[in-house]
């Protein structure tokens, strides 16, 4: 089973938004089975509804698509919001947006919202790479703190440079809760690294789509030089175990 | 017969220190790969410093392999007289066919005097010069557009096309500044591809990799679903680079 193992569905408020049958076409167009969805970012701002009315379709989606809560740590009541969201069946995790939330990824309350999932059993992905707020060791401090998984978006990294890859490295190192995400980690090489020093476990297909190209961000790991059993891991394995796709099929 | 394709940005060099390891047989394993036929090489180290030795490892291996390379010079600005008779002789007696400038690697604004003088440099030999052009500081659209606006003379490559978040930008100083052109590795964004040939013209849309970090295989797939015509695809993937390469006075 094929898994993008992050998009995000619904209106935008940045614009460019697709609805989630739009990304399962685009998905199915691609080879991939399955979906991770987010909302995202609403025009109203309200994370929870949206957060709520894209569980909903995912639990129609005959088990194509599930869903990760997406909250602002920085709301009140976000901690009872995720709560309520983790009830819903197709809710199988938390997602993070520093970069749009406007938060460190380490902070407090950003932790308290990750220790909650962790403790209901759930894996927590963060957007991840983006400078000043959620940097690859601003992960691993996270992840340190959180007794469940962590997920990293963009391979922890946004630098054309090359040089935020060391710090995501180290970041693997460091916290072994900590997994990876392939998409807008346009480096090949990171990506076979990745599998070759830390296993294929900690590294999942996830386009981020429509941020990225979800066609050819699938393509990407299928380019990748690492063995059968590894690619199959990265490509829809990891996530089907990680996020419970597997009982929807 | 296979589409022709050149490579435009491809580099060839060994940076223990960073642990990245990037021989020409790498190089030519990953062009044949994908069918192309020619990449242009340059270093990740800079000469004069940190890397004496840059332009001739990067003339030796085109020499031992005609056809398949040509070659940018990666210079550091900082060196003055020094800089400048390298850029020179890179082009007059080495062959190659432009300067690259990585603002970050040399810690150079490219709108400081000692770019601009590279580039003027570069410029008189018909010779265009390439700027990593990407979200770092001294490496956005905005800035490089200053340099050039300083020299309408060169044609300035601008290569990953803006990255991640600065690629509106970089199409935007493209519509401003006739003498830029957009590269598309690091571009994440096949989508911005076909809108930059829809905005600034074909003609000015360069085929590139960044291999070997990213090969060119998975590379050209990108800017094949950028939804271009047969006719602008081959002026992304060939004809522009030859066309540039065709000018140099070397």
């Amino acid at each position: 089973m094929i898994v993008d193992a992050l998009v995000y569905a619904g209106d935008c408020l940045f614009g460019g938004g697709r609805a989630l049958p739009e990304l399962l076409a685009e998905a199915a167009a691609a080879g991939v089975d399955g979906v991770v969805a987010a909302p995202a970012k609403p025009r109203d701002y309200d994370l929870a509804a949206a957060s709520a009315a894209l569980a909903d379709e995912c639990a129609a989606s005959a088990g194509r698509a599930v869903c990760l809560a997406r909250l602002d740590p920085w709301q009140a009541d976000a901690a009872e919001q995720l709560a309520r969201l983790l009830e819903h069946p197709a809710v199988r995790g938390l997602l993070l947006h520093p970069w749009e939330e406007t938060f460190p990824a380490n902070h407090e309350r950003a932790l308290a919202l990750a220790a909650q999932a962790a403790a209901a059993g759930r894996p927590v992905v963060v957007e991840a790479g983006h400078p000043l707020v959620a940097e690859a060791l601003a992960l691993a401090d996270l992840a340190r703190g959180v007794d469940g998984t962590v997920v990293m978006t963009r391979g922890g990294q946004v630098n054309l440079s090359g040089l935020a890859q060391q710090s995501a490295d180290l970041a693997l190192e460091a916290a072994p809760n900590l997994r990876a995400l392939t998409a807008g980690m346009y480096r090949q090489d990171w990506l076979e690294g990745c599998v070759r020093r830390f296993g294929a476990a900690r590294l999942l297909l996830g386009s981020c789509a429509p941020v990225f190209d979800l066609g050819y961000e699938a393509e990407r790991p299928r380019h990748a030089a690492m063995g059968d059993d590894e690619r199959a891991a990265v490509m829809g394995g990891n996530a089907t175990v990680l996020f419970g796709l597997a009982t929807e099929e | 017969m296979p589409e022709p394709v050149i490579d435009a940005h491809f580099h060839v060099d060994d940076v223990p220190a960073l642990g990245w390891h990037m021989p020409a047989s790498l190089a030519l394993e990953q062009l044949d790969a994908a069918g192309v036929q020619t990449a242009v090489i340059m270093t990740i180290t800079d000469a004069p410093e940190v890397n004496p030795t840059a332009l001739e490892m990067i003339a030796d291996v085109c020499a031992a392999h005609p056809g398949r390379f040509e070659a940018y010079a990666r210079i550091h600005p900082w060196y003055g007289d020094e800089s400048e008779r390298l850029i020179v002789r890179a082009i007059r007696e080495l062959r190659f066919v432009g300067l690259k400038l990585h603002p970050v690697s040399t810690i150079s604004h490219p709108a400081d005097e000692s770019s601009l003088r590279l580039i003027r440099a570069a410029a008189r030999l018909g010779a265009p010069t390439m700027i990593h052009c990407g979200d770092d500081p001294f490496c956005t659209p905005l800035e490089l557009e200053q340099a050039a606006l300083r020299v309408p003379e060169a044609t300035i490559v601008f290569g990953h096309m803006g990255a991640y978040f600065h690629g509106h930008d970089a199409l935007a100083v493209a519509e401003r500044c006739e003498n830029v052109m957009l590269e598309t590795s690091g571009c994440p964004y096949p989508e911005l591809i076909g809108e930059a040939v829809r905005r600034v013209g074909a003609e000015r849309v360069i085929f590139g990799s960044d291999g070997p970090g990213c090969p060119p295989a998975i590379e050209l797939d990108k800017v094949r679903r950028a939804g271009l015509s047969p006719a602008d695809l081959r002026k992304v993937v060939y004809e522009n680079q030859r066309a540039l390469m065709d000018r140099v006075e070397r």
